[in-house]
């Protein structure tokens, strides 16, 4: 393919995607500037490989699966290791909260509106990689289990469980910052 | 009331809460010019295309593209006369290095960049991290000339290569995104090469060491 032909498929089926890479990049990765690295090289390599894009597929989920190789690959080069093992998927952090009790009124959808944005993006990047890639996904981009199973290489019944898992664990996040804020 | 015991009370209203929590977060907004900039220096058309298309709207979107593909294929044809670098020939002039230095002295950057502006006068600047090197030379590809310097860091040797920009490009391979520059990676046997453009100076380090390693090393001498 001409470097023409590959610039102009690029623009039509990726480049409209370019925030939601950015976006996802910054809810895995916790340092910003790994993220943009992150985002930056998952679209190099989305143009390096627009051939392999099938206009009318997914171009979204298409990128998530660049970005999440991408990631692997980053992680696995050691640069920026966070503490994050890949096997890290079921460690389990739902007793985070503990059985202390936290008073907010019973009202969860007004709990949750009570955590910022980027206090629900610092709870996400509390969990294992696996889950966090899971719930994004899933939770936050909105995929079917289907989709989600595909780009993350596992059969639709882990990605449910994940999902089911990962709500707990950010649950319990949740309670501890909930719980920090109280304090202070 | 608390977190705990309403989850055993409810525990689909939880989940159905936290499920619609984080589809909020889709329409986060992010800032994307910078993503932009990176990107568009790589991939051709990206800020031209977009500036065209604010401005004219649909109907000049066409002229815009076409004049676009004209300065792309004005590009392309002067990056054709830019040379590809290659990777065998730098490894060679690194191990050729390399055997040669026993024993020679670590001296200043500042002595080496007065001896290649001897041999080239108007070589690109050679950045200064504060390391020193063994020795230099400047060599011949095809048209482009390309000072090479041999460099300890940390007690290992690296090879630095420098050219102008124009004169060459990055041979086709892995790119990597490191502290907000792209970097061609390059694997000869035991050697790799990270190769970037900075300005109007292409840098390439060679050396018996990860990509990761090296980007790291020539992120330093870039900033300088």
């Amino acid at each position: 393919m001409e470097a023409e032909e590959k610039a102009a498929r690029f623009h039509k089926y990726v480049w409209a995607w370019r925030a939601d890479v950015l976006r996802a990049a910054r809810m895995m990765v916790r340092d910003g500037a790994e993220a943009d690295d992150l985002a930056q090289e998952t679209l190099i390599k989305a143009y390096q490989g627009i051939e392999g894009f099938f206009p009318g597929t997914n171009a979204k989920a298409w990128l998530m699966t660049i970005l999440r190789r991408t990631r692997i690959d980053r992680l696995r080069a050691g640069k920026r290791h966070e503490g994050i093992s890949l096997e890290g998927a079921e460690m389990d952090v739902a007793d985070r909260a503990g059985s202390e009790e936290v008073e907010f009124g019973g009202d969860v959808e007004g709990l949750l509106e009570q955590f910022s944005d980027g206090e629900m993006i610092g709870a996400l990047q509390e969990l294992p990689e696996e889950i966090r890639w899971t719930l994004l996904l899933v939770e936050v981009q909105g995929m079917s289990l289907e989709e989600a199973g595909v780009i993350l290489g596992v059969p639709t019944g882990t990605v449910k469980s994940r999902c089911f898992r990962g709500k707990g664990n950010l649950r319990g996040v949740l309670t501890s910052v909930f719980r920090g804020r109280k304090k202070g | 009331m608390n977190l705990n015991e309403n989850v055993n009370v409810d525990e689909s209203g939880w989940a159905d809460g936290l499920s619609r929590r984080l589809r909020n977060l889709d329409g986060m907004p992010v800032d994307t010019a910078g993503l932009e900039r990176a990107v568009a220096g790589l991939i051709p058309k990206v800020a031209e295309r977009k500036r065209w298309l604010r401005v004219f709207g649909q109907l000049a979107a066409v002229a815009a593209g076409l004049i676009i593909l004209v300065s792309v294929g004005l590009v392309m044809l002067g990056s054709n006369r830019a040379v590809m670098a290659e990777p065998a020939m730098i490894a060679d002039v690194h191990r050729e290095m390399v055997a040669n230095s026993e024993g020679i002295p670590l001296t200043d950057v500042k002595v080496i960049q007065a001896e290649i502006r001897r041999q080239w006068a108007d070589s690109p600047a050679i950045p200064n991290a504060g390391v020193k090197a063994h020795a230099c030379c400047v060599k011949k590809m095809k048209d482009a000339r390309m000072a090479f310097i041999l460099l300890d860091v940390e007690k290992t040797q690296v090879t630095m290569a420098i050219a102008k920009s124009k004169d060459v490009d990055c041979p086709p391979g892995d790119v990597r995104m490191s502290g907000g520059m792209s970097w061609c990676v390059q694997k000869v046997g035991e050697l790799t090469m990270v190769m970037t453009e900075q300005g109007t100076r292409w840098i390439c380090l060679t050396g018996d060491l990860p990509a990761e390693k090296l980007m790291e090393i020539a992120s330093k001498f870039v900033k300088d």
